[in-house]
């Protein structure tokens, strides 16, 4: 029960951070660079561990799978964190709460990595393996599920709609679908 | 570079995440990594100011 609630709020917690930066990019016109879009895979990498963790059952390797998620994405956040660090570089996008999004996404992304390490201290006190078939996601997981598909899917969208079939600029203004005023 | 490749690829393994197919999902999600892994290498192009 509380591996599953774990997963459930873990799920929630990915799709929650991709929906924050969906909101910026839409109401604040924040049109994510390339780099900016890679740690949104990092994220979708992340959820996916979560993801199976709910639908198919708790598994080691599932944890894995968010920990690489979860290195990749702090080191591309860290990448991006370090190239605006000097003095006088104002940074890039608008902050959140004072603090710039490859930030929050380091810290996220580190967090995600605490957070899978307690979900390993649950499931050590429990026959991970033999829980495996047991559960299905119930209601609420098959929601968040959902969720998570959704916001990946309107992921895609907008990332179709700012680099079309190409790469992306390094310090996009506009969408290419949608026109340089977009 | 095609940047929706991360996000097609990481919708499949979403979708069959969901509906319970673990090897694919999981095969899907390893291709992610390497797709995340290549296109970093090919944006992060710029020098870093910093000296460790």
């Amino acid at each position: 029960m509380l591996i599953r609630l774990l997963n459930l709020l873990g799920l929630l917690g990915v799709s929650l951070v991709l929906l924050v930066a969906f909101y910026f990019q839409l109401f604040h016109h924040d049109v994510p660079c390339p780099i900016c879009l890679l740690q949104r895979g990092c994220f979708v990498a992340l959820g996916i561990g979560f993801a199976l963790n709910l639908s198919a059952g708790p598994s080691r390797l599932h944890d894995a799978m968010m920990l690489v998620s979860g290195l990749l994405g702090a080191g591309t956040a860290l990448r991006q964190l370090l190239l605006h660090i000097a003095p006088g570089d104002a940074g890039y996008g608008p902050p959140l709460l004072g603090v710039h999004f490859y930030t929050w996404a380091l810290v996220a992304f580190a967090a995600s990595i605490l957070y899978v390490a307690l979900l390993l201290f649950v499931e050590a006190r429990e026959d991970v393996s033999a829980r495996r078939r047991a559960e299905a996601p119930g209601l609420l997981g098959r929601l968040a599920l959902w969720l998570f598909v959704l916001v990946v899917g309107a992921n895609l969208l907008s990332t179709l709609l700012e680099c079309g079939f190409g790469a992306c600029a390094e310090n996009p203004t506009s969408y290419e679908w949608l026109g340089p005023k977009a | 570079m095609i940047m929706i490749l991360p996000f097609v690829i990481g919708l499949l393994a979403a979708l069959l995440a969901m509906r319970g197919l673990r090897f694919g999902a999981i095969l899907a999600w390893a291709a992610l990594i390497i797709v995340l892994v290549v296109w970093f290498q090919y944006h992060a192009s710029d020098t870093l100011n910093v000296s460790f």
